[in-house]
């Protein structure tokens, strides 16, 4: 057995990891065809969440108590509860089956077009993003009001500060500091949550991928996987701590 | 000046104050409505004089400070009064005239300087904000601005200092970057509430020589919340003793501490440790400020005052005793007792 590990990770260090059991094709090679489908959809879902969820997190903590308050309150709770597979699936019958304006499955690459590629990832990606939004618009509301109660923004308004002023100057960056954390911890499980979506919107990526290897018990190509994984919530975490020092400068001297 | 008690009736009060509040009456309303949390506060800063605002914690000095600034809580409705500064009413003026007044002829300073500047933001921006803001200047020459303003409250190495933040400097600084902000828009009155009490001692003194040379050099008008009286007797001219919501006496600070005449403001006085009563018990005023809602009807102080009498359960008529001095005791008023530190 740890002969067999030392073997792979000499073998890693060389950027080998092995060819699948079963197609015959190396890790490496499936992994690269399979990784860009993936990351798009994620990427855009990542997107999506941070549009949506803290664009209407910051409306509705600066009118706490309004009808936009309640609206978006009440939609990110159904945004959590509902499942994204479900979500897709809705999608896809409203936008692909009953009106034609957009493919119900398959991907096409960034080098067929941006409309191409972006046509196969919306649907999809918005169902994944989703229960992110609802998450990052109910953290956004609740770190903004926390803000807006700070002495430091009672400070502002007696110099003067107000509408969007106070708002670009002195809410948005104090706001971002815990809501960056919010979204490192989510990208991850939106890369986990890609494989259920991918399977839905019939794209073959990592996720159909990582499947058919757990249900062939094709050992090198889960090792892959895994690993690739791995890699990728490492980069969005080292991602995190970079922009939390661009934002907060306590951190900076550190 | 003189103690000679001449004001009879005529309120020359008024005259040539920047600031006056009339009657201001404060309400907390929604969870479980208090009226009367500030009740018929009335007071005058006169231009280039600094006026204490004091009494103990939950009398009202700060939220009478935040309505001044228009920065009351939101569960905190003004019921009536006015409230004048240089001939606006900063009550009725509406949003837009409050912005042009804060952080320009009105400059504000706040207590616990750490929490109270923007921890993310340098301090150079936000002393500039405010030029940027009531003189529109551009980046650059509001920066040189603020380099100058860092300079006026004795930070060395100003130049430096601009670009760093709050959590890089000491409290004593950041109260310096505090009152540069104040002052960055060259205001006429500057509201200073409890600035030096989270501060060591030594920097209290520091921060307070600094708001007297600022005072002396601009001319400006200050009024100091705080309950220090120490700072009072150092720093102001006169002095607003406040007590449950209540304006209980004013007076200039000379006959304020001399001949006090309200029985709170003699138990303040008394309660402060003195070099000359060395080995002797210090006195404390009994019991603490009633929780807002449970105020006695009349004299508000009534249940801790050792002269209580009957009539102290009336409303206690505002009565001049002096010139200038002003108090709310009935029984002062009557001549039942007579003003001084033995009240």
């Amino acid at each position: 057995m740890v002969e067999q590990y030392l073997r792979w990770c000499g073998d890693l260090l060389r950027g080998d990891l092995g060819d699948s059991l079963f197609t015959g094709r190396s890790v490496t090679e499936t992994i690269a065809q399979a990784a860009p489908a993936t990351l798009s959809i994620t990427g855009l879902a990542i997107v999506i969440a941070v549009v949506v969820g803290v664009g209407a997190g910051l409306v509705a903590g600066l009118r706490q108590g309004s009808w936009v308050d309640r609206t978006v309150s009440t939609a990110a709770t159904l945004g959590i509860a509902m499942p994204s597979f479900w979500v897709a699936m809705l999608l896809i019958s409203a936008f692909a089956l009953s009106n034609r304006w957009l493919p119900a499955t398959g991907y096409a690459p960034l080098s067929e077009g941006l409309w191409p590629w972006l046509s196969h990832l919306i649907l999809p990606a918005t169902a994944l993003g989703l229960a992110t939004a609802a998450e990052l618009a109910r953290h956004t509301r609740g770190c903004v009001a926390d803000v807006l109660v700070r002495p430091y923004i009672r400070t502002a308004r007696a110099r003067g500060a107000a509408g969007f002023w106070l708002v670009r100057r002195h809410l948005l960056r104090n706001a971002a500091i815990p809501v960056v954390t919010v979204l490192g911890l989510q990208a991850g499980r939106l890369l986990g949550g890609a494989i259920v979506v991918e399977v839905v919107a019939g794209i073959t990526g990592l996720g159909t991928t990582a499947i058919n290897a757990v249900l062939q018990r094709d050992y090198p190509m889960i090792q892959g996987y895994v690993l690739f994984s791995a890699v990728i919530v490492v980069l969005v975490n080292l991602a995190v701590d970079l922009a939390y020092g661009w934002i907060n400068p306590k951190v900076r001297t550190a | 000046m003189t103690a000679a008690p001449l004001a009879t009736g005529t309120a020359p009060d008024t005259a040539g104050a920047l600031l006056s509040v009339r009657g201001l009456t404060l309400d907390l309303v929604g969870g479980t409505p208090q009226p009367g949390l500030v009740q018929g506060v009335e007071f005058t800063v006169p231009k280039g004089r600094s006026v204490a605002l004091i009494g103990e914690s939950g009398c009202g000095k700060t939220l009478t400070a935040m309505a001044i600034l228009g920065l009351l809580p939101r569960a905190v409705r003004v019921v009536s009064g006015e409230i004048v500064f240089a001939g606006t009413d900063l009550l009725t003026c509406g949003p837009r005239e409050l912005r042009r007044i804060r952080g320009g002829p009105v400059g504000a300073v706040f207590q616990e300087p750490m929490s109270s500047l923007n921890p993310t933001m340098t301090v150079g921006d936000q002393i500039a904000e405010a030029r940027r803001i009531h003189f529109r200047e551009g980046r650059r020459t509001a920066r040189e601005h603020a380099r100058e303003l860092l300079d006026r409250v004795g930070i060395p190495d100003a130049r430096r200092r601009l670009d760093s933040y709050p959590h890089e400097m000491s409290g004593g600084m950041q109260q310096r970057v505090m009152i540069a902000a104040a002052i960055a828009g060259e205001p006429r009155l500057v509201v200073a509430d409890e600035p030096t009490t989270a501060l060591d001692v030594t920097i209290q003194a520091e921060i307070l020589e600094l708001l007297r040379d600022l005072r002396r050099d601009l001319g400006l008008a200050v009024l100091l919340v705080t309950h220090d009286l120490g700072v009072v007797a150092d720093f102001c001219d006169e002095v607003v003793v406040m007590y449950a919501g209540h304006v209980v006496e004013r007076a200039p600070v000379r006959d304020a501490f001399r001949t006090p005449a309200h029985p709170y403001t003699s138990a303040l006085l008394g309660s402060v440790p003195r070099s000359d009563h060395a080995r002797t018990p210090l006195q404390v005023i009994g019991g603490r400020v009633p929780p807002a809602g449970s105020f006695p009807g009349g004299c508000r102080f009534q249940p801790r005052c050792r002269h209580t009498a009957p009539a102290c359960a009336e409303p206690q008529p505002d009565t001049v005793v002096g010139s200038g001095h002003h108090t709310r005791c009935g029984r002062v008023a009557a001549g039942g007792l007579q003003p001084g530190r033995e009240l």
